[in-house]
Order: C-alpha cells, then structure tokens, then sequence
C-alpha cells in the first residue's frame, strides 16, 4: 500500500494529495509524512526533535485539517518540519500525536514549497474496502 | 446550475467582456477574451456562482482574465457586499491576507546593472530571507525578537510602526495602497498562535509564488504616464518589483476564523455551497471579529514589504556605493490583491460603502479618486501585475471604468494553467536554468526543483491577459518589464 499519491490535475495554484491508510492513525500518519514530503523531499531524516500534541475536532474532516494546520503552526513557530508521526484516535475524535520532526535550517537546500494551510476543498474521508483514503488540497 | 450551463449562459458584451444569466443573487461578470475565458476550468464558474449565491452580494461576482481555480472562490475573482445586508469570508480573501506587489524605481540603468547584477543578486539573497519558515540568521536583529506588544503595534499601526523605527519614509507611505495602515485593526482579535507563526516573520519573502525580482523597463505603452512615475524606457531603467504577503500571522488568522466561521454556520443553520467559503454576516460579532484580525494580517503584509524594501536599500548601498537618493530607491506603488475593505462606491445612482473582496485581484482607482494624492490624482493608479520570472511583468494604471464597473478592481498576475506537482514532471530543472540564462537571467533559488514550480510554461500569457483587461478599460498598460535577476524562495 502507497502511503500517499500526489496529484497531477488537481489544483492549479496548489498542491493535491491522497493519502490511505488501513486504520485512521496510519491514515494520519501518512499525511504527516505526505505533507513533509510536499515541502521537503529527498533529504535523510534524522528525527532527532520531538513534539507531541492533542487535539479534538467537530468531525473527522475538520481533525485533518487541524492535524494539518497544527504541523505547520510547529513549522512557523519552533522551525521544526514534522516528518514521521505516531497518532491515536479515539471513537470521540480526540487525537494524541508523538511526532519526530527535523530543524529547518538543516533542509534549507531541499525545500520545494512552504504549506499555508490546509483547505477544506473537495476534502473527504473515505472507507473504501477496508482502505480508508483523504483527499486533500493544500494551500502553498 | 452546472459549470458548462453557466459558461454557455455567457454572452459577449464586448470581445473582452462577458455577463452570464443571474446565478443565485447576481450574475457572472467576467473579462477575458474569448481564448481565456474558452481555458478558464469549469470550476472557476461553479465557484464564481457558489459566490454569487452568497447573501448581500451586489451588481456581479467578478471573474478576472487571470482566473483560475482556488478554494471557496477562485483566485482573479472580487465580490462586493453590502454592509447590512453582506458577509464577510476568509474563503474570498484568500489564506495569505495582503498577499501583494511593490514597484520601486531606480535611476539606474541596464548598463549599470548588468556587470554586478550576480553581486547584487546574491546580496539580495543574502539580506532577505525566503523560503520555508523564512527564520534566518540573516534577518534584521531587531525583528528577531518581536514581543507581543511590538506585534500589536505593527499589526495596528502597519507602515506608520515602520517610519518610528527608520524602515521608511513618509514619502513611503504616500505610494502605498491605505497609505500602508488600515485603521479597522484590532490585535485582541488575534489569536496566540498567530503571534507565534508570525513573530519571526516579518521581513521574509516566503516561497511558492513569492519572489523579488531586479528588473529592467522593457517596452511603454503610455509614455506620459511612465515619466509622470519617473520612469522611461528610453534610459533602460532598472526596477526592482517584490510579492508577498503576510506570512504565517496572516495565514494562522485565515485558519482561526475559517474554523469559527464553520461553527457559526453550524450553530446558526446556515447551508453552505461549499465549506471554504464559510462566512458570517458583515455586522455580527464574528464578523467584526475577523475584519479586526484580517485588517491585523493587512498592517503587517505592508511592515512585511516595508522591511524588504530597507533591506533592498541597504543592498544597492552596499553594492554601488551610492547614496539612497543618488540611487532614486523611491517606491513606484504597494497594491495588495488578498483584502477585504470598506470603499465607497455608487450602486443604482446611489452612493454607498460596501465591503468589497478582493481574490487575487488589485484595486484599480483611476484618476481623480479622492484616496490618491499627488501626481497619482492625475495619473490614476498604479496597478502591479506580477508574471512568471521567465516571462516578465507589468504596471498598468487603474481607471475610472473599474470604479464604474467592477467595484475599482482588475486583475493581479498571469494567472497559474499547470498545476505545482505537474509542473515539477513537465519542466526540466536543468533546461529551465539553460533557458534562464539564454534570456539573461540570474536566479538565485532555495531550491532548484522548487523553481521549476515557477517555470514560464506553468503560466498563462502575460501579455494576452494583460492586453485583454487593457482592452475592456478596466486597467490601461503603462509599461511592461523583463527581469534580469530572480530570487526565489
């Protein structure tokens, strides 16, 4: 199984993805790892700074974008890019994140783009054959 | 309606201008030729009518030749409301809120330039951070530790914060759209994580579409308005042109209230077309709420361009060993094309203020409007057009036509036809850079593959769509420009 799938035709100012999982907390975890790799690709991680985070959301798309939003709040605020991220999710849609990330100053060379936001455009989770996958459009 | 039924709903007013049927409140107003408008996604007509829907809206929803798709409303779109009756969205403002252009003027010329243009490029790169996160070792020490009384009064006071700490000049002020300060700001409207993202942000460049550019005057099409600016192509006078907006304060404050917009529409029933164009009414509380914090976002994308602009000062100093005056450094115009402002206009003979949103799209006040001074009165004003770094730019000069017709508002760029991730396959990292430097152009990027984002190809044609908002009066070309040196995020 692909962790995520960028997208050619979509988004034209901007970038598009689908990330699957087989569990939601893989689903997550993919779209961290995705979203690093929109903005930073072919570098060798070390992982050697840790964040780890809680949120709840109304329902599951607005948790993506939190989830989302908040790895590039960390991004902005402690210039560390999360790059691999272990999450948990309970039935109430409280998630916990223990996240491994890089400084950025390290990656400078390989930046491709820096993520505004997340957006909530044609976002959607989908189960589909036990596979659960999230579109996803974000804001560059 | 479906996108196609609402394109075929198109008649030609002009062959630069188009009125669709009425779709939800209003009808489509667009201006393009017919070739652009014929490659303009079905969805920029689905979101332009999900806009005209919205409640308030007046006369049209505006389509500009530079449209393409962006989330709740497209990008090149402006929409007008009414204040009793309108909403206010972050969907049609967009995330980066005064995201926009500054045109600084040199007496240099290409002669001048062309032997230290690497020098200077690099110095440029040097002194103004870009890219991701943008936290540099090379930012100005004092913006290194921004407090959050420092953030409250550049988010409050916009340039007048720069002139107190020597970033600019008043004369500074006076070429810069609101005089570089909207007065609506309010900075217990913002929330502490958008303290956070843009307290070491200010004075960086950003990536994705941001750049600074050393350009040269290529071509004019209005001569007495360009040495009115003090510019002529004669001499092959050098410019500088910038975009970028307000970083991650300005993103973080479109995030928050998006989010407690949705929570409005859900508490208070309301149905939406799509949930990126979540909105409240104008005069709620929340409404307020978030025109006090994006006014915040708007006073510090202007400081944010402010410190670019010392900072390219301080550059050409050191690189020419010239004085500031000597070097003529004076700003040409700073338009912001991501607001949503109050402005007067006259709807059905009536004068009224109406909240007007602006998508990618510049305002265009053409001359005699009382907010322009000076030479400007007469000139009209400045409009900054940015393309693609392979291809050039252009200033144009707003119109009377514009405050007639589209609420003062044209377009903003050349407007994006390939998307990021398909441009990284279609465009060679190595022929972009081979292509560059046939053209003559420097670049100076974080990233190579980055840039190949930005290639020329990835772009519609400058200069159709320039030439065709020319041709509907709504922004005249007055010059166009062809870079020489590129920096990129």
């Amino acid at each position: 199984m692909e962790r995520y799938k960028l997208l050619k035709n979509e988004a034209t100012a901007d970038i598009a993805f689908i990330a699957y999982g087989k569990t939601l907390n893989e689903l997550f975890k993919n779209i961290a790892i995705a979203v690093s790799n929109v903005m930073v690709l072919n570098v060798k991680r070390k992982g050697n700074r840790k964040i780890s985070f809680k949120l709840h959301s109304e329902n599951l798309d607005y948790l993506v974008v939190d989830f989302i939003n908040k790895i590039i709040f960390y991004k902005d605020y402690k210039n560390i890019l999360i790059t691999d991220a272990e999450v948990e999710i309970d039935k109430k849609l409280n998630l916990k994140c223990n996240a491994t990330g890089e400084g950025l100053e390290r990656l400078k060379s390989n930046f491709l783009a820096d993520v505004k936001a997340a957006t909530l455009h044609d976002l959607a989770v989908k189960n589909e054959k036990g596979l659960i996958r999230c579109k996803i459009v974000l804001d560059v | 309606m479906e996108a196609q039924e609402i394109r075929n709903s198109l008649k030609e007013v002009d062959k630069n201008t188009w009125e669709s049927k009425k779709v939800g409140n209003v009808p489509i107003k667009a201006y393009a030729n017919q070739n652009l408008l014929r490659r303009m996604e079905d969805e920029v007509f689905k979101q332009a009518a999900n806009a005209a829907s919205l409640p308030g809206i007046l006369k049209y929803s505006y389509l500009f030749s530079d449209a393409h798709i962006g989330y709740g409303v497209p990008v090149g779109w402006a929409g007008a409301f009414d204040l009793k009756e309108g909403i206010i969205s972050p969907g049609a403002i967009g995330f980066d809120i005064n995201c926009g252009m500054r045109l600084i003027k040199t007496n240099l010329t290409l002669k001048e330039v062309k032997p230290k243009i690497k020098e200077l490029v690099d110095m440029l790169f040097k002194m103004v951070p870009a890219g991701v996160g943008s936290n540099s070792p090379q930012m100005l020490t004092d913006l290194k530790t921004l407090t959050k009384s420092d953030l409250k009064e550049i988010a409050e006071e916009g340039v007048d914060w720069a002139i107190r700490k020597g970033y600019a000049t008043k004369k500074d002020k006076e070429r810069i759209e609101e005089r570089g300060r909207v007065e609506s700001a309010d900075f217990s409207k913002v929330s502490e994580d958008a303290f956070k993202r843009g307290k070491q942000q200010l004075g960086t460049l950003g990536s994705g579409n941001h750049y600074l550019e050393i350009q040269v005057i290529n071509k004019d099409f209005n001569k007495e308005i360009a040495n009115s600016l003090d510019l002529d192509v004669m001499k092959e006078q050098v410019v500088i042109m910038f975009h970028t907006g307000s970083r991650g304060f300005g993103h973080q404050i479109a995030s928050d209230y998006i989010k407690k917009f949705l929570e409005y529409s859900s508490k208070n029933g309301i149905n939406l077309k799509d949930r990126q164009l979540a909105y409240a009414p104008f005069n709620s509380e929340e409404g307020q709420d978030y025109f006090k914090a994006m006014s915040c976002g708007i006073n510090f994308a202007f400081v944010n361009r402010q410190i670019i602009n010392y900072q390219i000062r301080e550059a050409f100093k050191s690189i020419f060993k010239r004085s500031e005056k000597d070097l003529g450094l004076d700003v040409v115009y700073d338009v912001s094309h991501n607001t949503a402002k109050i402005e007067e206009y006259t709807v059905e003979n009536k004068k009224m203020n109406v909240v007007i949103h602006r998508k990618g799209a510049t305002r265009s006040f053409g001359p005699g409007n009382k907010e322009l001074k000076g030479v400007l009165k007469r000139t009209g004003q400045p409009v900054i057009v940015g393309g693609s770094m392979e291809t050039g730019s252009y200033l144009c000069i707003g119109t009377k036509k514009a405050e007639e017709e589209s609420f003062g508002t044209t377009l903003h760029g050349s407007g994006r036809t390939m998307s990021r991730v398909a441009a990284r396959s279609a465009i060679n990292p190595g022929k972009l850079l081979e292509s560059m430097k046939a053209k003559e152009i420097y670049v100076k990027a974080n990233s190579i593959t980055g840039l190949t984002e930005e290639g020329g190809s990835a772009y519609k044609d400058i200069n159709e769509v320039v030439d065709s908002m020319d041709k509907a009066g709504i922004s005249l070309k007055v010059l166009s420009l062809r870079p020489i040196g590129n920096i990129k995020g």
